[in-house]
């Protein structure tokens, strides 16, 4: 897990064979690097902040392992990110898998039960077109299994995977997304809001 | 009838109820006689994205900032808020009420986790933007007097002096509400360590505002979402029987919760509203079981002939065939929420003895039509 900066996110990362980290270009879907084979790093969360943000850089402080295993924390844009992520593919001279989206939701969990889940669900594609999902606990992978609660936010994405090899594989992936937990700093400043907008508004 | 007819501004003395509900989302609209206008709730038009009761009122050449006299939040759940920042923003001159209930600690908490989550829906972040925007007000203006808080039997907007005379009431939430809506709120606010994840409406709603609007000789009853309860004390049955409720009968009667079976209480038909009252309400589509369900239709059509619903079935999206078949393989159950905007608009002269006109405008129709398509 990376701690990353104050509001925002918690962020899983999986390391290349390289021991290098790198951004996944936008073709690539939100998925630990173990589930597909031969495809590199993905920087889940952030790539899914990037989307939100709407281009909007945001600084991350994010743990880097270089080539001789040490591990420092540095502060990086995105745009650096996406810029070293191309160099290095450059570099190497090696292709990636392809991910061609041809859907993709928000959802929001609004009640879980033993062997699935109901979701709302908003197509980030079309405006104000709400949807909602009972979907079965098994097309969650384990890693993501803990984090299926009531609130629990989430992006289901449907396309196509061009292998490297030629193959063409339809997918369908629900990644979680890890959210920052509240801390007893963050709690107090907002009861210490809320406190005053109680003594203006009620009295 | 002709879109500029449709389109015209209500008389002096025409009482005009608008129910709008576009499948996910309730909003009333009443003209309470001069240009005197009543918001209760918010919600959005699917296709315009703007708030539904300002299109209209846009739309009949009624400027808000002046004609709203009083916007009313009967509750704090996604699909009776959508859209309420931008009318508390333009209705400026309005006061705004909400429920007494919310007047807690917990909720205002609960406000402020929801700004500062990074997750946050529309629903609750719509609240704090309310609060927000009220108290600023309220600190830039020392005339401002709101919000109000309503509770049982509390009068919330009165005109004695001009005709026609009206008079809003709320009827709820008794102190017994209030207690429940405590004790369920307080489940909902993080501690350390917890994930900042979205807040979920909880069910049932414990402390939901009825009103009660009197204009003239001519009552309606606006039931909010509020459900009924085996405690007396709480839902439907501590109304029904308050010996201070304002006296009459409704002839127009917004039916709680959508038509649903747990918010039926026999009694307010009986003894709140005339016999064969306009009935609307509109539907929910969410929570994988539809209201009003086939039986909840037939119930309430039973009851009364004039009644409608504000929106049909939702329609289901087409898409890529790749997508639908990924869809239909991936999961168990499937839908669409949100529909065309329906509106249902009822009006009648106050100072004669009319009946109701009724105009049922986009994708509002009559329950008993509903009821076929269930």
């Amino acid at each position: 897990m990376l701690e990353t900066a104050e509001t925002s996110f918690a962020t899983d990362l999986t390391l290349s064979q390289k021991g290098q980290f790198e951004a996944s270009s936008e073709t690539l879907p939100s998925e630990p690097s173990d589930n597909l084979a031969g495809v590199r790093v993905v920087l889940a969360a952030t790539l899914e902040q990037a989307d939100e943000l709407k281009g909007r850089l945001i600084d991350n402080n994010i743990t880097q392992t270089s080539a001789d295993g040490n591990i420092s924390a540095q502060s990086v844009s995105l745009r650096e990110i996406e810029l070293r992520n191309e160099a290095i593919r450059k570099s190497s001279g090696t292709r990636d898998d392809k991910f061609i989206m041809l859907q993709r939701w928000e959802g929001t969990v609004t009640k879980v039960s033993k062997d699935s889940f109901v979701a709302r669900l908003s197509d980030l594609s079309q405006e104000n077109l709400e949807e909602e999902a009972e979907i079965p606990i098994e097309e969650i992978p384990e890693v993501d299994l803990r984090l299926v609660e009531p609130g629990a936010v989430f992006y289901w994405c449907i396309g196509y995977i061009d292998r490297v090899g030629g193959q063409r594989i339809r997918a369908s992936m629900i990644r979680f997304r890890r959210l920052p937990t509240w801390t007893q700093p963050a709690i107090k400043k907002v009861r210490a809001e809320a406190q005053l907008l109680r003594q203006i508004l009620v009295g | 009838m002709s879109a500029d007819k449709l389109y015209q501004a209500p008389g002096d003395f025409e009482l005009e109820v608008s129910v709008f509900g576009p499948g996910y989302g309730e909003s009333v609209l009443v003209h309470l006689g001069r240009n005197r206008w009543l918001i209760v709730d918010s919600c959005v038009d699917p296709e315009s994205g703007d708030p539904a009761p300002l299109q209209y009122l846009n739309r009949i050449g009624v400027k808000p900032n002046d004609a709203v006299k009083l916007v009313v939040a009967t509750h704090w759940h996604d699909d009776h808020i959508a859209g309420l920042a931008r009318i508390v923003e333009q209705c400026a001159q309005a006061e705004f009420t909400c429920s007494q209930a919310l007047t807690c600690r917990e909720f205002f908490e609960l406000a402020q986790f929801s700004k500062r989550s990074i997750t946050t829906r529309p629903g609750m972040e719509q609240f704090s933007k309310v609060l927000s925007i009220l108290a600023e007000r309220k600190q830039g203006r020392l005339e401002s007097r709101g919000p109000e808080w309503a509770s049982i039997c509390k009068v919330l907007y009165v005109e004695r002096d001009q005709r026609p005379l009206c008079e809003v009431t709320s009827l709820s939430p008794s102190s017994g509400q209030i207690t429940l809506f405590l004790n369920q709120i307080s489940s909902l606010l993080p501690a350390e360590y917890n994930q900042q994840r979205r807040l979920v409406s909880v069910q049932p709603n414990h402390a939901a505002v009825v009103l009660w609007v009197c204009v003239e000789n001519t009552r309606v009853l606006l039931g909010s979402d509020l459900e009924e309860t085996p405690n007396p004390n709480t839902g439907w049955s501590v109304i029904v029987e308050s010996k201070n409720r304002p006296p009459g009968k409704a002839s127009v009667f917004k039916v709680p919760h959508h038509g649903s079976r747990n918010a039926d209480q026999p009694r307010v038909w009986s003894e709140m509203v005339e016999h064969k009252p306009h009935a609307v309400l509109t539907p929910f589509n969410l929570g994988l079981t539809s209201l009003p369900t086939k039986r909840d239709a037939e119930r309430i059509c039973r009851r009364t002939e004039n009644a409608y619903s504000t929106a049909r079935l939702p329609k289901t999206t087409k898409r890529n065939p790749t997508v639908e078949r990924t869809i239909k393989e991936v999961t168990r159950k499937f839908r669409t929420i949100s529909s065309a905007m329906g509106h249902v608009r009822l009006r009648k002269a106050v100072d004669r003895n009319d009946s109701w006109n009724v105009d049922l405008i986009g994708d509002a129709l009559p329950l008993d039509q509903l009821s076929k398509l269930l």
